[in-house]
């Protein structure tokens, strides 16, 4: 759902090995289903053809969403809490509660772990 | 005080001190003047806490300073001015081509618009504009469709403005000698564009497209092992990979820190045109019937 596009502009690269930095930002992060999410405001995004692509003029790094992902970005135009994320998206796609979850855990890691969203947990 | 020449091109009003008989003269007008291009010292590159971006070119924001060893130097501002340091023997036809190529590739970017390496084609009330690397036969393509009456409104530098239209440039194309030939042009009657180079500046008179026209459809020439042109669709966030990959000289746009506005554009051509990939075979160039396909191409994404 979220692609790491371009250190320098115009050359496409992948995460190299995503369950390795998965399991590197599990122990990192403390993210659970209270957890706030936020933009970073430092990013600029654009609509592209149906999907996302963003940038972080501080790092010079382009990322890019798509499928689901691009509405979760929407939904996070107000901060927004990783439960309420699962019921919108529970309510608008085809998917059981505990899959759309686990699923929105991973991809608030990954966003988490390029800089996408900050994370509160408290309250 | 003698008036200074005014040109124009890019839809911009230019008084310039560098004679420009590729671009349209104008007229003295009431018209506020957009560009002036002046002959003048342009310091060093690390002046005014410019960062260096590569061996020949160094950034800030809103500002270009360009070195072409042998050539001149050139200062890029504001998109506004550009001043023009000649170096001492080099020919002013050289000079005329980085000013006209990269020092405008960089104007055309500082005024906000997304500068794309390929040229543009009217197609009914629309335009298509064709990308891809150097030497892949986008000047012999653009050639190919002048041929058949055609209309071109811009070569080698496409700007695309935030309503997606192309911006048409000035009435010319840069041909290699062969795509002459297939243009059945003598090159004897041309002027080439730099001493001892085989490009030749193409006159398009009646043929060149004054009209800025939206961007309908934008194709990226490649080539392959393959008996007949083939298409496909880029799609989404690669739609992004593939302007940015093609805008002109890219490097200068993180200098200038306009990526955001890049982005941006860059968004909203991908919203608006389709982007499709264009094969041809790797083997000769039919050019006649690359044509056709384009055409009929175009007829399936209206």
């Amino acid at each position: 759902m979220i692609r790491l596009l371009a250190g320098a502009p115009g050359l496409a690269e992948l995460v190299g090995s995503p369950s390795l930095f998965l399991l590197q930002v599990i122990f990192m992060t403390d993210l659970t289903p209270h957890s706030l999410l936020t933009r970073n405001p430092d990013l600029v995004a654009a609509g592209m053809n149906g999907d996302i692509v963003m940038m972080s003029i501080e790092r010079g790094l382009y990322f890019g969403i798509s499928g689901v992902g691009t509405r979760i970005w929407e939904l996070l135009e107000q901060p927004t809490r990783v439960e309420a994320l699962a019921q919108a998206i529970q309510a608008e796609y085809d998917v059981d509660e505990a899959t759309c979850q686990q699923d929105l855990l991973v991809f608030a890691r990954e966003l988490i772990k390029h800089g996408v969203v900050t994370v509160a947990t408290a309250g | 005080m003698t008036a200074t020449p005014l040109y124009r091109a890019y839809q911009l009003l230019i008084a310039s001190d560098c004679p420009l008989p590729e671009l349209a003269a104008a007229d003295a007008s009431d018209a506020a003047i957009d560009v002036r291009i002046v002959f003048g010292d342009v310091g060093e590159g690390a002046d005014h806490g410019r960062r260096q971006i590569g061996p020949y070119a160094w950034c800030a924001a809103d500002e270009l300073w360009l070195d072409v060893p042998e050539i001149g130097r050139f200062l890029v501002q504001q998109g506004q001015r550009i001043t023009v340091q000649v170096q001492p023997g080099a020919d002013l036809d050289s000079v005329r081509l980085f000013l006209l190529g990269s020092a405008f590739g960089a104007l055309l970017a500082q005024r906000g618009l997304l500068v794309l390496h390929g040229n543009a084609v009217r197609i009914g009330d629309q335009c298509l504009i064709c990308v891809g690397t150097s030497g892949i036969g986008k000047s012999t393509l653009a050639a190919g469709f002048l041929k058949r009456g055609y209309n071109v409104l811009a070569d080698d530098v496409v700007p695309v403005d935030a309503n997606c239209q192309a911006i048409p440039g000035f009435a010319r194309v840069k041909l290699w000698r062969d795509s002459a030939e297939q243009l059945g042009v003598d090159t004897e009657q041309l002027e080439r564009l730099r001493p001892g180079l085989n490009k030749f500046s193409y006159p398009l008179g009646a043929r060149f497209e004054s009209q800025a026209l939206p961007v309908r459809w934008v194709y990226v020439l490649d080539k392959d092992i393959l008996e007949q042109p083939q298409f496909s669709p880029i799609l989404g966030m690669q739609r992004f990979l593939t302007l940015t990959h093609n805008t002109y000289r890219k490097r200068f746009i993180a200098g200038m820190g306009r990526q955001a506005e890049h982005l941006t554009r860059c968004g909203q051509l991908a919203d608006s045109a389709h982007v499709v990939q264009l094969l041809r075979p790797r083997a000769g160039f039919d050019v006649e019937g690359l044509i056709d396909a384009i055409l009929a191409d175009v007829q399936q994404r209206v």
